[in-house]
């Protein structure tokens, strides 16, 4: 990464004079980013949680709108908190960026967020930009850049074509996609000079770097509705395939699972059946569809290829419990808590790790053996952070040792005291916060050394299981807030966020902006 | 002659788990004892209202502890037994003297497995004493009254009506207490007091016992003392942290701690009363004796085979729940 890739902080003087308000503001919309989905829930109803979302981003907004982009840049954040602050600071001019980051740095850091989101988001995030016809210069270029840049466009023309075609036309306007929609049904060999340059302004000016411009094109006008070029189908094999399919249904195999069964449907239902696009289009299935494949594919006796790689550590984890780890599972498991470590900002260097593996952090049969494997993910991400002790508290290694199967009462004083055997800068204890052998004894320990051995041994409670009871999570102690954390990516942020408390405690705001500028920096370079 | 030294025979004590008003002292065993299968290998449906209907479907026989309880989600009325039993493997046997729990409710509940529970703790002495009555209706006043001072409406004979209305609290209580190697028991307390024995065959069986007896049976004790008494006696030794200056003077007042508390379950099973009960020889399978048993502290079952002790589930007497402070006075001395 070289300098001009790093974002900078610039003005922080408007930050720095609202003191406690900017601190309230930016705790605010933390404790929100990670839990707003756009979802009603148990509590409150989709319109009040909008609202109160809505509130707590406006106010961060009106104190930075910097400190509002990088904020939503932190790991952990939900995407819908990323989906609102793309559309908030689009929807207003960029010339009023005053603060802590410059207009050029705060578009990257749309550009971030926007990475970041997945496909299906990204377009429903277009959707919401056209309804709230924000369409500025900005807009355009982050649109246009995002999709043509795009390493599976031609895979996405294919998937969303039509939310893709209408955010083209949003970003194009109307005359300006007719007329690439009408170059386009021409060969490269014969646009002419004009044809040439008029691509080159409306669309090729938005790709970086020497891309291949007739898959870009191809797809360009696939999206915008085109079937072909005149008298010509499209070289791409999977545009022409997606166009072929239509009347020769071999060619389906190529196309994702949703697209093809869309088209089977419609112009073969009569002799296909819906299985057969199932057993066509398998090798194309994305995450979640392999996932129900490898089920479907058990009952019936198939043998279906298990990738690690393709799912995150909780579920490896889940994996490994059904199944017994592997060689290539648990090299898998350091990769990605190698990758997470990078992204996370720890400033203590030796810390210790009280991992609850008591019987309840089995969880509930409905999610057997969850809050385990969150817990272990976490123990292995921040293992590779810093360096690190584990103090198991109950719990059994069996097979393997990595993997800690939940067992026995917890007693987690003793465990605490014993992390405390090698001075750590901190203790992380990963618990449920449900403790029997006695219940109260942790926060007993806990106020011990802090009174009577007067250690500046910071104490983290991570929680990987919500408690209807406690409305939140539980908590061992009051002298440690209990930090949901139900991944590893929410771990992140819980750090960031303890780190950031501690900076506000301090009155040193300042401190806690290059903190959420550092993090995103790491990310950027990760 | 069987005292309650003979029950706990072949057992030792784990630590103690304190929560909120309820303690619970595990019981570990080396002798396991895996020739039977836990209730859930049996297919139950009832036939007529007081007549459950048992298919043992394994091929080990199965206990079926004291108070066993079915509260099905199907429109039926729900039904609990009043005593333990044993039954052979792949053994169909009728139940006429069971208890219908839902006074208003008709149906039969369809074969198959169910999930089961154990009754409420302020039921199960009425209901042992009522084991040899036929009237389907035996426990509607008595769940009427439970029902009542857990402050529900007055008149209502449905357990379902306790069940549903503390689901949530009584959910909390299984994930608070965690069984430990080679369980296959507990002593359990509530506010300090002893107010249940239990002890299962194999620790396999006790895990599958576990649930029901600490959610529905002494989970609702519980609740009820939540309810009666504001504050929960302190059962925790707090740890005397006074000249702590080192970690190793913290990590001696917490095992001085530990060490009380170890003493205090030992004192805890010390006073159990340990005369001989009153037996009542409920019935023989193969070579299994069902028994009822009582004294002036506790009430309950035990299944043996000779003087082994494979099953038992005692609750204490509503009487000496009531006079617990006088029977824990001490004696008159000078």
């Amino acid at each position: 990464m070289t300098d001009t890739d790093i974002i900078k902080i610039e003005d922080i003087s408007r930050v720095r004079s609202a003191g406690e308000l900017a601190a309230i503001a930016l705790t605010d919309f933390l404790d929100l980013s990670a839990t707003a989905s756009g979802r009603a829930t148990f509590h409150n109803d989709r319109a009040a949680l909008e609202q109160a979302v809505a509130e707590v981003h406006r106010k961060l907004m009106l104190l930075d709108r910097g400190v509002y982009a990088l904020a939503a840049a932190i790991v952990g954040a939900t995407d819908y908190t990323k989906q609102m602050v793309i559309l908030r600071l689009l929807a207003s001019p960029a010339a009023a960026a005053q603060g802590v980051l410059s207009a050029e740095d705060e578009y990257r850091v749309l550009e971030f967020l926007l990475n970041e989101l997945p496909p299906q988001r990204v377009f429903k995030l277009f959707e919401q930009i056209k309804s709230a016809r924000v369409n500025n210069a900005r807009t355009r270029r982050l649109l246009m850049r995002f999709m043509l840049n795009a390493k599976q466009l031609p895979f996405w023309a294919v998937k969303y074509r039509r939310k893709m075609c209408a955010s083209l036309r949003h970003a194009l306007g109307r005359r300006k996609a007719s007329i690439v929609q009408a170059v386009l049904l021409k060969a490269a060999e014969d646009r002419d000079g004009k044809e040439a340059a008029m691509l080159e302004s409306f669309v090729m000016r938005y790709v970086a770097g020497s891309k291949e411009a007739d898959a870009i094109l191809e797809a360009l006008s696939f999206a915008l509705g085109n079937s072909g070029y005149n008298g010509a189908g499209f070289r791409h094999r999977l545009l022409s395939a997606r166009v072929a399919a239509r009347h020769d249904w071999s060619k389906a195999a190529l196309l994702p699972y949703e697209v093809a069964e869309g088209i089977r449907s419609k112009f073969h239902a009569h002799r296909v059946s819906s299985k057969d696009t199932l057993r066509r289009t398998a090798a194309n299935a994305g995450r979640t569809q392999s996932k129900v494949l490898q089920r479907k594919a058990e009952i019936e006796g198939v043998r279906l290829q298990f990738d690690p790689r393709r799912y995150d550590a909780v579920e490896l984890y889940l994996y490994a419990f059904e199944r017994g780890m592997s060689e290539e599972i648990e090299l898998t498991l350091q990769q990605k808590a190698r990758s997470s470590a990078r992204t996370l900002s720890l400033t203590e260097g030796r810390i210790a790790i009280v991992l609850d593996a008591s019987q309840s952090m089995f969880g509930h049969r409905t999610q057997a053996l969850r809050p385990m494997a969150t817990a272990l993910a976490i123990r292995d991400c921040l293992r590779a952070c810093a360096s690190a002790r584990v103090v198991l508290c109950g719990g059994r290694v069996g097979e393997h040792p990595l993997l800690v199967r939940p067992a026995q009462h917890t007693a987690l004083a003793e465990s605490v005291l014993d992390a405390l055997d090698d001075e750590p800068e901190a203790i992380f204890i990963i618990s449920d916060g449900y403790e029997n052998s006695p219940a109260g004894r942790v926060d007993e320990v806990i106020a011990a050394v802090q009174n009577k051995l007067h250690w500046r041994v910071a104490f983290y409670h991570i929680n990987p299981v919500a408690a209807q009871e406690a409305a939140g999570v539980r908590q061992l102690s009051p002298r440690m807030t209990p930090w949901p954390v139900h991944s590893v990516q929410g771990l992140g942020l819980a750090l960031t966020k303890m780190q950031l408390l501690r900076y506000f405690e301090r009155g040193d705001c300042e401190q806690g902006i290059r903190l959420l500028a550092d993090s995103l920096n790491k990310r950027m370079a990760a | 002659m069987t005292t309650i030294r003979d029950v706990l025979r072949g057992t030792y004590a784990g630590r103690m788990q304190s929560v909120g008003y309820m303690q619970v002292i595990p019981l570990c065993s080396k002798l396991q004892d895996e020739r039977f299968a836990a209730p859930d290998a049996l297919d139950a449906s009832t036939v007529s209202y007081g007549s459950v209907v048992f298919n043992n479907i394994s091929d080990e026989p199965v206990i079926v502890p004291s108070h066993l309880t079915y509260v099905v989600k199907q429109r039926a009325q729900d039904h609990a037994l009043c005593g333990a039993s044993v039954l052979k493997s792949r053994e169909r046997r009728r139940y006429d003297r069971a208890a219908c729990v839902e006074q208003t409710q008709g149906g039969y509940i369809a074969r198959g497995k169910h999930s089961f529970a154990i009754l409420p703790f302020p039921l199960r002495e009425a209901a042992l004493a009522k084991r040899r009555d036929k009237s389907y209706s035996k426990l509607w006043k008595d769940i009427s009254v439970f029902n009542s001072a857990m402050g529900l409406p007055r008149g209502s004979g449905h357990l379902k009506a306790f069940l549903s209305h503390f689901e949530k609290e009584l959910d909390q209580f299984v994930a608070e207490f965690e069984n430990v190697a080679r369980q296959v028991g507990a002593i359990m307390l509530v506010n300090g007091r002893v107010v249940g024995i239990e002890r299962t065959p194999s620790t396999a069986y006790w895990q599958k016992m576990w649930q029901p007896l600490v959610r529905e049976c002494y989970g609702a004790l519980a609740l009820k003392y939540t309810r009666d008494c504001p504050r929960p006696v302190i059962t925790r030794r707090p740890m005397d942290v006074d000249g702590v200056s080192t970690l190793a003077n913290l990590r001696a007042a917490l095992n001085s701690a530990n060490a009380r508390e170890d003493g205090q379950v030992k004192a805890i099973i010390r006073k159990l009363v340990d005369e001989d009960f009153s037996v009542e020889v409920e019935e023989a399978v193969l070579d299994f004796k069902v028994e009822t048993l009582k004294h002036r502290q506790f009430t309950g079952q035990t299944i043996c085979e000779g003087t082994r002790v494979l099953y038992a589930s005692f609750v204490a007497t509503k009487d000496w729940v009531k006079n617990a402070n006088w029977h824990n006075s001490k004696g008159f001395v000078i």
